[in-house]
């Protein structure tokens, strides 16, 4: 009965605070730090062989260039590796996973993102959060966190997904939604690739993408996210414009875009995206998209902006059913 | 012969819930560790339930022995199930040699044998007219001892993981842990120490209390209000 155990690469870039037995929170912050992080938590090594690779500390801002790390990382290790967790900071999750579900499509071994509840090395302004959690909830959740989703690495999932509390969410589902104090993140649609009840319970539907594998290096950091108020106008010339290469605009569902804007945007000639979750109102000369996460729309347009010689048409990919993003 | 006296139902009721939780909890995985060895204990408990039943129900000297051996042998099961089971939930906790795993299958089939095929040696009386049985007191003692050796090593396994747990698994270990203590202790009370003073009278009642963590995990299980399937 005792089968193989599973040979998994943990990266860590940020969201590793926890709090051992003596009630330090302990956190890595450069690589002397993992021995004793992992020390404290004996179980990993007893569910799956372990390696370790720091790619962010806990205070180091997690963005595009560490998600491409990260991407090259299991990129390199894809043979080595039966599976992959990353650990990073609970603000950063869905946009790790979205972005790594972009880099590297269809491959045939689980990505599963989680990370504590808590991050940063400094605790003062944390302090009470932390010492709730402790009483409340016996820690900080990425101990649970890092066993479910190593559980979860055992059944094969077709896309990035994200472990957090009892859910295990596709990345491209995943929202923040403070449900209750173990679960800060929810599906968009509720309905998940498992959850924790007894046990970690995975739907056994799921299997890997048989479509071929692809895999990407780059995400563009040039994509300019507005935000649109109706009646606050936008201050930006086209000479600002000269730094970006994409636009994404988040519009209200039920007014269309003042003209002023409208002209802007055609002003400005870049590949522009207009979204909403519900419903868009398009807008000339750009591509209108809801139904999917916000995180979704400007991960992908970043995607899509740094790999457009490979990927051809923007427009067309924007619409596309990249890695399930429109389900 | 009446069947279905108020022991016997409550005896078949029992069993009945514990296959049905069984097979309920196979199905959702036999892969996954936990369901497996959950339904081990389940299926190992009806069949304890059973031979209870048909201890009740012996119509000779000969089937009065059997199903009065038969149920420490299933006995011996739930609780050898329920150990491995207190290892893997809700995730494996404890590296054990692959010594310790035959070890524990020599001593089961030595008791499984013991109490079943060679249960003369164990049941030294079995007497349907004066309704007596008598079990050797060594054979008793030791296997007494050797059960409860595995029921504390559960309950510390399940202790130990719930001081060092969070979240979710502290609550879930702590419904756990109640739940196999009530039955392991009213277990043990009614269908081991009672019969080693010859009180057979309340060994119907040891079965219900297996119930309480079926009903812990059928709460685990209906109280998560996420969608998992397509």
């Amino acid at each position: 009965m005792p089968k193989k155990k599973q040979k998994i690469l943990l990266l860590l870039a940020g969201g590793t605070c926890l709090i051992d037995k003596s009630g330090n929170v302990l956190s890595v912050k450069e690589k002397a730090d993992i021995h004793t992080w992992l020390k404290s938590m004996p179980e990993l090594n007893i569910l799956a062989d372990i390696e370790t690779v720091l790619v962010n500390g806990e205070d180091d801002i997690v963005g595009l260039h560490t998600w491409q790390e990260i991407a090259g990382i299991i990129d390199k290790n894809l043979m080595d590796a039966d599976a992959f967790v990353v650990v990073t900071k609970i603000d950063q999750i869905i946009a790790t996973a979205l972005s790594l579900n972009f880099l590297l499509q269809n491959l045939q071994k689980n990505i599963i993102v989680t990370g504590s509840q808590v991050s940063g090395s400094n605790f003062v302004d944390k302090k009470e959060l932390i010492s709730q959690l402790k009483a409340k909830h016996g820690g900080l959740g990425l101990r649970t966190n890092l066993i479910n989703a190593l559980q979860a690495t055992r059944q094969p999932l077709p896309g990035v997904a994200i472990m957090f509390g009892t859910r295990l969410i596709a990345a491209t589902k995943a929202v923040y939604r403070c449900d209750n104090e173990i679960n800060l993140l929810a599906s968009s649609d509720n309905s998940y690739w498992g959850r924790v009840d007894f046990g970690v319970n995975v739907r056994s539907d799921l299997t890997h993408n048989h479509y071929p594998t692809a895999i990407y290096k780059n995400l563009s950091n040039k994509v300019l996210v507005i935000d649109d108020w109706p009646g606050a106008p936008w201050l930006w010339s086209k000479k600002d414009m000269a730094n970006y290469q994409a636009i994404v605009v988040k519009t209200s569902p039920y007014q269309p875009l003042e003209p002023a804007k409208q002209k802007q945007i055609s002003a400005w000639a870049l590949p522009t995206v207009i979204y909403n979750c519900q419903t868009v109102s398009p807008v000339k000369g750009t591509v209108a998209i809801s139904g999917c996460s916000e995180e979704t729309v400007i991960i992908k347009t970043m995607w899509a902006i740094a790999n457009q010689k490979q990927l051809g048409d923007f427009d067309s990919i924007m619409q596309q059913n990249i890695i399930g993003e429109f389900n | 012969m009446i069947i279905f006296t108020p022991q016997n139902t409550v005896l078949a009721l029992t069993g009945l819930i514990n296959l049905a939780m069984g097979i309920f909890i196979l199905s959702r995985g036999q892969r996954n560790r936990v369901n497996l060895y959950f339904s081990l204990v389940t299926l190992a408990n009806f069949f304890w339930t059973f031979s209870l039943f048909f201890w009740y129900l012996a119509w000779s000297d000969q089937v009065l022995r059997l199903f009065s051996g038969l149920p420490y042998t299933f006995a011996w099961l739930v609780v050898v199930s329920l150990f491995y089971f207190t290892i893997n939930f809700p995730y494996k906790s404890l590296k054990y040699s692959i010594f310790f795993n035959y070890f524990i299958i020599v001593v089961s089939v030595a008791i499984v044998a013991y109490t079943t095929f060679f249960n003369k040696y164990f049941v030294r009386v079995a007497d349907l007219n004066t309704n007596s049985v008598y079990y050797d007191q060594w054979g008793h003692l030791i296997y007494s001892i050797l059960l409860i050796l595995l029921i504390l090593a559960s309950i510390m396994v399940l202790f130990k993981k719930y001081k060092v747990a969070e979240g979710i698994f502290k609550f879930q270990l702590k419904l756990i842990l109640i739940g196999v203590l009530v039955g392991t202790i009213f277990g043990c009370y009614f269908n081991l120490i009672l019969y080693y003073f010859g009180g057979f009278k309340y060994d119907w009642f040891g079965p219900i209390f297996t119930l309480i963590i079926s009903i812990v995990v059928f709460y685990f299980i209906y109280s998560s209000k996420d969608k998992i399937h397509a």
